[in-house]
């Protein structure tokens, strides 16, 4: 079943490639082929306190396909290359009708829009740090796209400069076991299904608004569903989140926090992830970035307090290198047998 | 429907009904000022000629999903972006099949007598003309320290230097900004003859500025 999903998603690719290449014809629907892909190298333990590991990884060779199709009609999609061709697969896939006024209706694979790291922050040319917020992993399951209809617009409040966003969409919904870890009930997809299941799709949304000469946005976000794959149990799933940021010169400060609110049979479970991280340009070139991570998970072993230190150099508009540090501690105090230093060289396509 | 998906109804309306009003200050914001703080909030800003304009019309197409700006936001950083777009090596202007993107002059062309309109009753303030489409990469004192030319490779101009204003004449310097240079996109449909005077002398009362001993 794998190897059959792996072959389809290999030879969708080198068709829409093949089809890229074609003559003029083809061309003059204005599809284009772009993405980005990175370099990666990971010291485990670098203090030698504990199993040490050094790793090379190209984690990400992604191409993105989008174009103007037809009048209003768009396409866009994500083929995603990770670890060295280990994993492929289809991160987004999606028409969009834009000719209504400031309102988008796209329907397909898309990411989720909740809160901003999610679906705006997380490729590697965009997130200022060679790793996620590990905050947010469990809690939201990034990187989380799913199937359904999204609703996007943007509307700007009379004249005084400020631009109110809103998203709302329809999707399948996360699926998994009761209590189950939430980063392993993503792609609800035919297959993953078993047996009869009920219609129940998860909804939700984000709310937001952008200061833009100020730098300033922020936004609250909402997921529901029921995650139960057995049709003889509804367990419901609820995420809450709420992001900010700002900007002022080359300083940007920028944090996200998300709950989630988890039934389960043996008792309902509780999970808080987030971070917050400022950056600054000290020149043209050189970014020095510090993330602060923390993750609340039932029973104490998950939790989790991360302090990473991080320096960006911006080779050019389209590449920048990235190193960073991250401590990884427990919350009574830094613990220092699992750190880890990692080294980023990524590029636009 | 249970109440969490009332709640979620009901909020997304009122947040679009709240949210309605007419397009007021953000469709008067330049594309070059939407380019820098929208495109910019993500990620590094890339030039103009770093793509076709047949590209960055899909591009900002997928931008304006992407980042949720307004039409009329989206289409004056098109507007801005194909200004300065890479020319393709055939002369045949391309149309996608989809919406229709004539050559950037031939677009400029189409739109000249609409913007014109717009731009011939804006005073020719040559501060405000600066701040909407000069700042972003010159920076706020004509440094060249502008957020969006942080990673031009050159680097935007220091156009206050007051030794290159001494040595410029102002023709070269309505010249540069008709035609651009590097990697700054013509301006030469986008502002009349008296708007660019009044660049022209906004930029030598910047070099001014920086001449002016400070106060003790």
């Amino acid at each position: 079943m794998r190897t059959r999903r792996l072959f389809a998603s290999v030879a969708g690719g080198a068709l829409a490639v093949a089809l890229l290449a074609a003559p003029s014809d083809l061309a003059a629907q204005s599809l284009m082929v772009t993405g980005y892909a990175d370099f990666e190298a990971l010291i485990t333990n670098p203090d030698g306190s504990g199993n040490s590991n050094f790793i090379f990884d190209n984690h990400h060779f992604n191409l993105i396909f989008i174009g103007n199709i037809y009048k209003d009609l768009f396409a866009a999609a994500e083929v995603e290359y990770e670890h060295a061709g280990e994993e492929i697969k289809l991160e987004y896939g999606y028409l969009a009708f834009t000719g209504l006024p400031d309102i988008r209706i796209i329907a397909g694979k898309f990411i989720v829009p909740f809160g901003r790291f999610n679906k705006d922050l997380h490729p590697t040319i965009v997130n200022k740090m060679p790793d996620r917020p590990h905050g947010l992993k469990n809690i939201l399951p990034q990187t989380y796209s799913d199937a359904g209809v999204w609703i996007s617009g943007a509307r700007a409040v009379g004249e005084s400069g400020v631009r109110v966003v809103f998203d709302a969409f329809a999707v399948n919904g996360l699926l998994g076991d009761d209590g189950g870890d939430i980063r392993s009930f993503r792609d609800n997809d035919r297959e993953k299904r078993t047996g009869d299941r009920d219609d129940n799709k998860a909804v939700g949304g984000r709310l937001g608004a952008e200061f833009g000469p100020q730098g300033l946005d922020f936004g609250a976000s909402i997921y529901h569903g029921n995650y139960s794959n057995d049709d003889a149990v509804d367990l419901d799933l609820t995420l809450i989140g709420a992001d900010a940021a700002f900007r002022i010169s080359g300083l940007e400060l920028r944090g996200e926090i998300v709950r989630a609110s988890q039934d389960a049979t043996g008792g309902d479970l509780t999970k808080t992830g987030g971070y917050g991280q400022a950056a600054y340009f000290v020149t043209p070139k050189f970014e020095p970035v510090v993330r602060y991570s923390m993750r609340d998970m039932p029973g104490r072993d998950a939790d989790l307090r991360r302090l990473s230190f991080g320096l960006n150099y911006y080779v050019a508009a389209a590449s920048s290198v990235r190193v960073a540090y991250h401590l990884n501690m427990e919350k009574e105090g830094f613990g220092t047998d699992n750190n880890e230093i990692m080294f980023q060289w990524n590029i636009m396509l | 429907m249970n109440t969490i998906k009332r709640i979620l109804l009901a909020g997304g309306l009122l947040g679009i009904a709240a949210a309605s009003g007419p397009a007021g200050a953000l469709a008067q914001r330049s594309g070059v000022e939407v380019w820098a703080q929208t495109c910019g909030n993500c990620h590094v800003i890339q030039p103009a000629r770093r793509y076709t304009a047949d590209q960055w019309a899909s591009i900002m197409t997928h931008m304006k999903i992407a980042s949720r700006m307004t039409d009329a936001e989206a289409d004056a950083v098109l507007r801005f972006l194909q200004r300065g777009a890479r020319k393709l090596a055939s002369s045949e202007p391309v149309t996608g099949g989809g919406r229709a993107t004539p050559d950037p002059l031939e677009l400029a062309a189409l739109d000249a007598a609409a913007f014109l309109a717009t731009l011939q009753a804006t005073p020719a303030d040559g501060a405000r003309l600066y701040s909407k489409e000069c700042k972003a990469c010159h920076g706020a004192r004509g440094k060249g320290d502008g957020r969006a030319g942080r990673t031009m490779d050159p680097k935007p101009s220091d156009i206050s230097d007051p030794e290159y204003l001494a040595s410029t004449t102002d023709e070269e310097l309505a010249q540069v900004i008709v035609e651009g240079k590097g990697e700054m996109d013509p301006f030469g449909d986008e502002f009349t003859e008296e708007q660019i005077r009044a660049l022209v002398t906004y930029m030598r009362r910047l070099g001014e500025l920086r001449q002016k001993p400070k106060s003790p």
